[in-house]
């Protein structure tokens, strides 16, 4: 089945280059082809949730770039980048991951480069996914040298693991965050479909590569609570900074970068939970954190891209009722909402650490406690988010149809998110309770024998359906009349901005966001940001200094350069 | 805390009837013993004296005295149609369409211990969508037309138009037309226990 | 006491400064309109409208303020309810337009008027007609400044003072109905005369008096009603008149520079004044002149016996020209009248409204939203008496 996936994905790049709509049919038919594999091989364990997340979410980005493409040059891209992700997923050694690793990004960094043909963002993109693989890289050599082969076995010392997973959270955009914003610069730069493809397909392979290379090493209850704290940090100030973002694409790549801390955390649980059954709840949370994060941000991104405006005045094209109807249950998805699946991985995470904050009966408690506060806080800004995304997407401008196909598209994601929640008790085997009240599908949290929490995202669905129901059928439809809208007697001149909606963070948080009111301008900066800002001008001068000093243009010391190199090199060759 | 106490310590000082009532802010009838002058010699600024006198047109100006002076009747307010699903509950929305001001401060005392509005079951709102009743104060100005249209239109049903004060009555000596309302409460301005009667017969009670 | 010279405002063609009239053609940096013109911001800022029919506004008016959020940028205004009043002609006539500009200043702007009337007729009005006219202009600014800080009360939540407020403002109410028959002063002056009906009773008016001194001096203990006022809406503008000139320590009042000072200085006045040129400066120099307005009216009304209800027939029978200048309780009022073969034919009214407003477009920048409506009450702004053309 793996290899069938791998080649109808193979064959798509080059049909692109004969016709777009062809190379995007067999990328969505090689999709299928992942899902079905996933399913498969649902013996694997989190595997299958990755290649079902991965799937959907090609899936969904192909559909969609059939009527969405309008370059040239985007069909086989896309496709090759499908193909490299695959090949990643697939991967059962190293050269083939780093491969896929590759394939993946190279793609990406050609759509960024040639979408607004400015430099930067490509650059900036490439640069980091680099290091990124450089350090994977790293990983997989140190791993070499443990077990002298090249296929993914179980290793004896935690290094490997993390390295490659320093390696990882660079690209998913944890890492310099906050020295660089480079994940929202870069997703915020490439066309719609590429940059769904980037914040959510890549930081899933990222994720998986994470998962495989920690869940073959020894555990490392260090390394889980360093995950836990800088997950719960990116939490919270990639909320943040999605809040008081001026450009909807680099709001939905910092949420990226949100998500990527909550998983993180849940990683660092699993690494540091005292007992079995709590880790494992952890893993599983995290690859459902995943899969709710890869299909709300697929489809999120596809919103955005029927939006394409600037954003911080107003959305000149709005969004219809189908699409704003998917995009709602997206955005509830990606605030933590029940019923989507979201909402069911946000309850796992808080779950995890207050359990664990339970059973820790030591001083090292306070790690979740502390985790779980900031990780809450950034929740709330990612609902305001994503209440401030939806919004002024489609619910304050009514717009028309945008393309049949792209508004189905995302409804389909909105839907898929909503049935995923009532499914994703599927994975959680171990932590089903028997059907009570004749309600199914309970999810509990457990750390010992007896639960410690519930949820039923289906009863969540159904019982507001069904009240609703009872209700509109006992009173009938309400006698309404249109009227314009209540302006203190005015006809409505100026309209609410995006902007505005955030300015009240903006000017309460004003020390941590290094807030400045100007006549025409409202400004924050990142503190790592400035701090780079002075020591990258330091480095300059002093590199400056430094070569005006030995690079002085006088013989002399030019020989007394070439005498000690001689020496030394004498020296290395003799020992 | 010490609002409360102090408030409590001062005693109850709503009034069940009206105690004072100003000379000039009642119906006026001609005095007793006097012939009925002509009205041209009146010099009425508003033609109120046409037919007896008119309490929607006066504006209280004296010129008449003292040929007419003041009866003591503050009951000046007539109800064309008053609507009993507020007796409750009634909630007023004001408009200032071209006030002098006075009228918005004898409204706003309504509110004022010695009247004490809500024990009728009145209230202010601060929308029209809220509002039972909408309260038209002011001779009506061109730049309020499209305010005073809209705030009527975001009013649901059932509603009630009150025009409060001779300027929206009839213009006042502003102009020579006022609004067609379902409650008519003359003055200039009209006090407020002339619009509290006039407010609780409004909503279907006996009045104050 | 020497006054220094200062800047009114604008009255008709005319630059009005406390001691002389300016041709207004003459070019005065001392001079700033309230800028009128349209309002936008950069990208990210909105105009939000506040008015002209809003809950926590008395009057119409659109008050539109320019933000990022949060944040204030500019502000304009515009007076959305202007009403024509006839004037010219009949001086009898014209008084009863007069007294309807601004109802609750229709003391302050019938006496304004009819001083600068019976200037332009160079004549005086009987010493008891000045008394009774002060009585009215002080009973007035009591019930306008008990107003003004109930509206500052209600709006900060505090119900209770608000209500004990309202309840000694129906009091005064009250009181000026039974002594001058109508609770607005209408129908009570004319040129050269008014009405006094029954007598003013000393011992309710110290019974208000203490009344109002309690929820004033519970108002001033509270930190957080104070926290709404302190800081906000700063003016420290020279060109200010009134209690916002005053709360700013500038020794601006027209009862000292302006007509019937003299009768001021008899009764006792002495000017009241802060350095706290915000929202609480203009809250407390109010409720301070609250109890010296109930001093000078006790005084006055120890001079009683002076009283006499004249019914002597109005007659302005010359030509002239005169300028009327009285202190209201939000500022200097003037009205300036050219009278031609005993009927008016031309008239300029410089109501405080309008300074005022000036002042609080400058002040509400870089405050938030909540502290606007603050800001506005504490200036005691009137929009009738803004919206008004005379014709």
């Amino acid at each position: 089945m793996v290899a069938i996936t791998l080649f109808i994905l193979g064959v798509a790049p080059p049909l692109g280059l004969l016709r777009k709509k062809l190379g995007y049919s067999a990328s969505a038919l090689g999709s299928v082809a992942m899902i079905y594999t996933g399913i498969e091989l649902h013996t694997l364990g989190v595997v299958t949730i990755f290649y079902i997340a991965a799937g959907l979410a090609w899936l969904f980005s192909s559909i969609y770039s059939m009527s969405y493409d309008h370059y040239t040059w985007l069909a086989p891209l896309f496709s090759l980048s499908v193909f490299g992700m695959a090949i990643a997923l697939t991967a059962s050694n190293f050269l083939a991951f780093l491969t896929g690793y590759e394939v993946m990004t190279i793609p990406a960094y050609v759509a960024v480069g040639l979408h607004r043909k400015t430099d930067y963002p490509a650059f900036l993109f490439m640069a980091f996914s680099e290091l990124s693989t450089l350090l994977v890289f790293a990983g997989f050599l140190y791993s070499y040298t443990l077990t002298w082969s090249f296929s993914f076995q179980p290793l004896a010392a935690a290094w490997p693991a993390l390295l490659c997973s320093l390696g990882f959270m660079i690209k998913m955009g944890i890492l310099p965050f906050m020295v660089a914003e480079w994940l929202p610069i870069a997703h915020g730069n490439a066309p719609a479909n590429m940059s769904s493809l980037m914040s959510a397909s890549m930081t899933l392979i990222a994720a998986y590569g994470l998962v495989k290379m920690i869940l073959l090493s020894p555990g490392s209850t260090a390394f889980g609570y360093f995950l836990m704290g800088i997950g719960a940090f990116s939490v919270f100030f990639g909320a943040l900074y999605a809040y008081v973002s001026g450009h909807n694409k680099a709001l939905l790549g910092f949420s990226t970068i949100e998500n990527s801390g909550a998983f993180l955390t849940l990683v660092g649980v699993f690494l540091t939970a005292p007992t079995h059954l709590l880790s494992m709840f952890a893993l599983i949370s995290a690859a459902v954190y995943i899969l709710a994060h890869t299909l709300s941000k697929t489809g999120l991104f596809l919103l955005a891209g029927m939006t394409e405006s600037d954003p911080s005045s107003h959305s000149e094209k709005a969004v219809g009722s189908l699409s704003l109807s998917g995009a709602i249950v997206l955005t509830a998805s990606m605030s933590g909402l029940l019923p989507t699946v979201g909402g069911v991985a946000t309850w796992a995470l808080l779950q995890s650490l207050f359990m664990e904050a339970y059973v820790l009966h030591s001083s090292l408690a306070v790690f979740p406690i502390v985790a779980g506060s900031v990780v809450a806080m950034g929740e709330g800004f990612a609902m305001s988010t994503m209440l401030k995304f939806v919004l002024f997407s489609g619910v304050f401008r009514k717009g028309g149809l945008r393309g049949v196909t792209r508004s189905v598209t995302v409804l389909a994601v909105g839907l898929t998110v909503l049935a995923a929640g009532s499914l994703i008790y599927l994975a959680y085997a171990p932590f089903l309770v028997s059907n009570t009240l004749g309600v199914y599908g309970i999810i509990a949290s457990k750390f010992a024998g007896e639960p410690f929490g519930g949820v039923s995202p289906l009863y969540t669905l159904l019982l507001p359906l069904i009240l609703a129901v009872l209700v509109f059928a006992f009173t009938g439809k309400p006698k309404t009349r249109r009227s314009e809208v209540w302006n203190g007697g005015t006809a409505i001149d100026d309209r609410y901005t995006p902007f505005a909606y955030s300015t009240n963070v903006r000017l309460m948080l004003g020390k941590v966001l290094f807030t400045r009111v100007r006549n025409d301008a409202v400004e924050v900066s990142n503190a790592s940001w400035l701090i780079l800002y002075r020591l990258s001008t330091l480095f300059a001068i002093l590199s400056k200094t430094l070569s005006r000093t030995y690079m002085n243009s006088r013989l002399g010391w030019y020989v007394v350069y070439m005498v000690a190199a001689l020496i030394v090199v004498t020296l290395v060759v003799m020992i | 805390m010490k609002w409360l106490l102090r408030g409590i310590g001062k005693g109850i000082k709503t009034e069940r009837s009206p105690v004072e009532v100003a000379d000039w802010t009642t119906k006026l009838q001609p005095s007793s013993g006097e012939p009925a002058p002509q009205n041209r010699d009146l010099h009425c600024p508003t033609s109120a004296l046409e037919d007896g006198w008119k309490a929607e047109r006066c504006v209280f100006c004296r010129r008449c005295y003292p040929s007419y002076s003041p009866s003591g009747e503050y009951r000046l307010g007539k109800t064309i149609r008053a609507e009993r699903t507020f007796r409750r509950s009634f909630y007023l929305y004001p408009i200032d369409v071209g006030t002098c001001g006075a009228c918005n401060t004898e409204f706003k005392l309504l509110a004022s211990p010695q009247y004490d509005m809500t024990r009728f079951g009145i209230f202010f709102t601060n929308t029209p969508r809220h509002a039972d009743a909408l309260v038209v104060m002011g001779v009506m100005t061109e730049g309020m037309q499209e305010a005073y249209r809209r705030a009527y239109d975001a009013m649901p049903e059932p509603k009630l138009v009150i025009a409060l004060g001779t300027c929206a009555l009839s213009g006042g000596i502003f102009s020579s037309d006022g609004i067609v309302a379902d409650v008519a409460i003359p003055g200039c301005p009209p006090a407020p226990y002339t619009l509290l009667d006039a407010l609780v017969k409004a909503k279907g009670g006996k009045g104050w | 006491m020497v006054v220094a010279m200062r800047f009114i405002g604008r009255l008709g063609r005319y630059w009005l400064y406390s001691d002389r009239l300016l041709p207004a053609e003459y070019p005065s940096e001392d001079f700033f309109e309230a800028k009128q013109d349209d309002i936008s911001g950069p990208a990210g800022s909105f105009t939000f409208d506040y008015g002209p029919v809003a809950g926590g506004l008395i009057e119409s008016v659109r008050i539109r303020l320019n933000t990022y959020g949060e944040y204030i940028r500019r502000a304009t205004l515009e007076p959305k309810k202007i009403r024509t009043v006839k004037v010219t002609g009949n001086v009898q006539d014209a008084l009863l337009g007069i007294e309807r500009v601004n109802g609750n200043f229709a003391a302050s702007h019938a006496v304004a008027f009819l001083i600068a009337l019976e200037k332009a007729s160079s004549t005086v009005a009987p010493p008891a007609v000045q008394l009774s006219r002060v009585l009215q202009i002080e009973l007035e600014r009591i019930r306008n400044h008990v107003f003004v800080i109930h509206r500052i009360a209600e709006t900060a939540g505090f119900s209770v003072p608000a209500a004990e407020l309202l309840y000694i403002m129906e009091k005064v109410n009250r009181v000026i109905g039974r002594v001058f028959g109508h609770r607005y002063f209408y129908g009570v002056n004319g040129f050269k005369r008014a009405t006094t009906g029954g007598g003013i009773n000393l011992t309710e008016f110290e019974q208000i008096t203490e009344e109002f001194q309690e929820v004033f001096r519970g108002l001033l203990e509270s930190r957080i009603f104070i926290d709404r006022l302190q800081g906000n809406g700063v003016v420290t503008d020279s060109r200010s008149i009134g209690p916002t000139a005053r709360a700013a320590g500038f020794e601006y009042d027209a009862r000292l520079d302006g007509d019937y000072s003299t009768v001021y200085a008899q009764l006792g006045y002495r000017l009241l004044r802060h350095s706290s040129p915000d929202a609480f400066g203009r809250l407390l120099i109010r409720g301070e002149e609250v109890a010296q307005s109930l001093a000078l009216i006790r005084s006055a009304v120890e001079k009683r016996e002076e009283f006499c209800d004249d019914a002597k027939p109005d007659d302005a029978s010359v030509e002239g020209i005169g300028l009327g200048r009285i202190e209201s309780p939000s500022g200097d009022l003037a009205y300036s009248v050219n009278l031609h073969d005993g009927r008016l034919i031309e008239l300029s009214l410089l109501p405080p409204s309008v300074p005022n407003i000036r002042l609080f477009l400058e002040s509400v920048v870089s405050s938030g939203f909540t502290d606007v409506p603050f800001n506005w009450e504490s200036f005691g702004i009137w929009m009738s008496e803004v919206g008004v053309k005379f014709v």
